[in-house]
């Protein structure tokens, strides 16, 4: 790797120049030294690479099948043997003419989802127009498009919702990230942020039945029943195994409590971040990665909450103009 | 393995949004194996490093449309791989050695056959030294040192300024340097 040994020297001169003269000697050592690690590492070999760039082509292939954008190039070479040209040019028919129907009824406004969006610091609670009861968390995106209870009962959310669904002959479904909730009439809690690392999605039934499964794989299913919970996150095949929950930890933001088991203080302060509007900056990454269970039934002030987290982690904390800082 | 420079990163990202897979192919070989060696040492796996990388790429194809051209794509990769191995390390945390134990065992299998023991010795060092750095710092000091990037593409992957990244590499350098000179004082080849 040429690259690589021939820069020896400190390549940025605003590095350098932040040393004193007799200290740059030193540090381009340091600098040297160091070096020698990276070189220990094994090399992928270029077979392995190629190997690599096929399976990642087939990754693209398979989730490509189950987006409704079906984006092509005619430069492709490598796919072109596993999807029949007359299956390609049918979907670009049916799209045509999907397009020049919609074009006909002028019907932009079909296009555009409605949504629901929660400022952080509030909940809402609203009722679509099948009957459906959601219940929003702080900072939620609920979405859906406006033939929602003509033509179909499917609504897209970014956030934790909980959900009352009426019974009905066609079933209600929600997608949140790459996950897919069905239903006939149950009520079931969700829980998917995108913002909260691994994106998984969690699924919490308390009454009814729920079908659970990622749209990546939509054979491998998960079927809840009342009490049971399972979550799924990119890279899963399958969501994981209906296990018994507390439904007061899984539901409890609906009464105002904050439940955490097991959870990364990334996806609690993210949490705090949306339920008190404030900002709270992690100095040190990697301390998100630890983990903290703890519940709130009734919560105190957030600079309390702060408080008992870093005590209890052993970091330190201070105020800032919008939030808190938190520090090793 | 080819290095390719700014340019021509830039104008692969502008053939990739154009959905051109040739250059998705010329990208994916250039810069895949120095990303998987990024995400193996949070996630020390080369397996899992490989497919953390490689779901970066599906992103990238599949988000093309949403590439911005005039953003260095280099970054971009860099940032999606590095929060990806983070979230890995916090899903499978648990099934993880802890990155200190897992470079004693292996430094220690090298010392048996190492031809020059002082070497060893110091790399064995200021591994362990670069691993303790405070996060920040040391994010900035291995991508400029060991990814070769520049303070620029750094500032991307990290969201701050190049000025800031230079401050985290200046502060990770003066902080090696303390340690390496502690040690040399005291004539003790462990530290603390």
């Amino acid at each position: 790797m040429e690259s690589r040994s021939s820069n020896n020297n400190i390549p940025d001169k605003r590095i350098v120049d932040s040393f004193s003269e007799d200290e740059r000697e030193e540090i381009q050592k340091i600098w040297e030294a160091a070096g020698e690690i990276r070189r220990e590492t094994p090399e992928l070999e270029d077979q392995m690479i190629e190997r690599d760039l096929g399976s990642t082509w087939n990754r693209i292939e398979k989730s490509s099948w189950t987006h409704t954008n079906k984006g092509r190039s005619r430069n492709g070479n490598r796919r072109r043997s596993k999807q029949p040209y007359t299956r390609r040019d049918t979907s670009w028919r049916w799209f045509l003419a999907a397009a020049m129907i919609l074009i006909v009824f002028g019907a932009g406004y079909f296009i555009l989802p409605k949504s629901y969006s929660v400022a952080y610091g509030e909940t809402a609670t609203v009722q679509l127009s099948d009957g459906t009861i959601v219940e929003l968390n702080s900072g939620t995106q609920l979405w859906h498009n406006r033939l929602f209870g003509r033509t179909n009962r499917k609504v897209h959310l970014d956030g934790e919702a909980y959900f009352i669904v009426p019974e009905s002959d066609r079933s209600f479904s929600v997608q949140a990230n790459e996950a897919l909730i069905q239903v006939s009439g149950t009520e079931f809690n969700v829980r998917s942020w995108s913002s909260d690392p691994g994106q998984p999605t969690q699924v919490t039934v308390s009454h009814g039945e729920v079908e659970f499964y990622s749209i990546l794989s939509p054979d491998k299913r998960v079927y809840l029943s009342p009490g049971e919970s399972s979550q799924w996150y990119p890279g899963l095949t399958s969501p994981t195994d209906p296990e018994p929950i507390s439904m007061e930890k899984a539901i409890g933001w609906r009464n105002n409590m904050l439940m955490f088991t097991e959870q990364s203080l990334i996806v609690i302060f993210n949490e705090l971040e949306r339920k008190f509007n404030v900002q709270i900056e992690l100095d040190d990454a990697e301390l998100g990665n630890r983990t903290l269970t703890t519940h709130y039934s009734e919560p105190p002030s957030l600079e309390t909450i702060i408080q008992d987290i870093t005590v209890v982690k052993d970091l330190n904390f201070l105020e800032t103009p919008n939030g808190y800082r938190i520090f090793r | 393995m080819k290095k390719l420079s700014t340019e021509q990163i830039r104008t692969l990202a502008e053939r990739i949004t154009d959905a051109d897979r040739s250059a998705f192919n010329e990208l994916f070989r250039a810069l895949y194996p120095q990303l998987v060696y990024f995400a193996n040492r949070y996630t020390q796996s080369m397996a899992e490093s490989r497919d953390i990388v490689q779901d970066v790429f599906v992103t990238l194809w599949k988000r093309r449309e949403q590439v911005d051209p005039d953003l260095s794509l280099k970054s971009y990769l860099y940032k999606m791989t590095r929060n990806r191995a983070l979230n890995h390390l916090r899903d499978y945390s648990s099934m993880t050695v802890p990155l200190e134990n897992l470079h004693e065992s292996k430094l220690r299998s090298t010392d048996a056959s190492s031809s020059d023991d002082q070497l060893e010795k110091l790399n064995e060092q200021i591994t362990h030294w670069i691993n303790e750095l405070p996060d920040r710092q040391r994010v900035a000091f291995e991508l400029s040192r060991f990814e070769g990037l520049d303070h620029q593409e750094i500032a991307g992957v990290m969201g701050v300024s190049p000025k800031t990244v230079n401050n985290h590499i200046v502060a990770a350098l003066k902080n090696l340097r303390n340690r390496s000179t502690r040690t040399n004082q005291n004539g003790t080849k462990r530290f603390e």
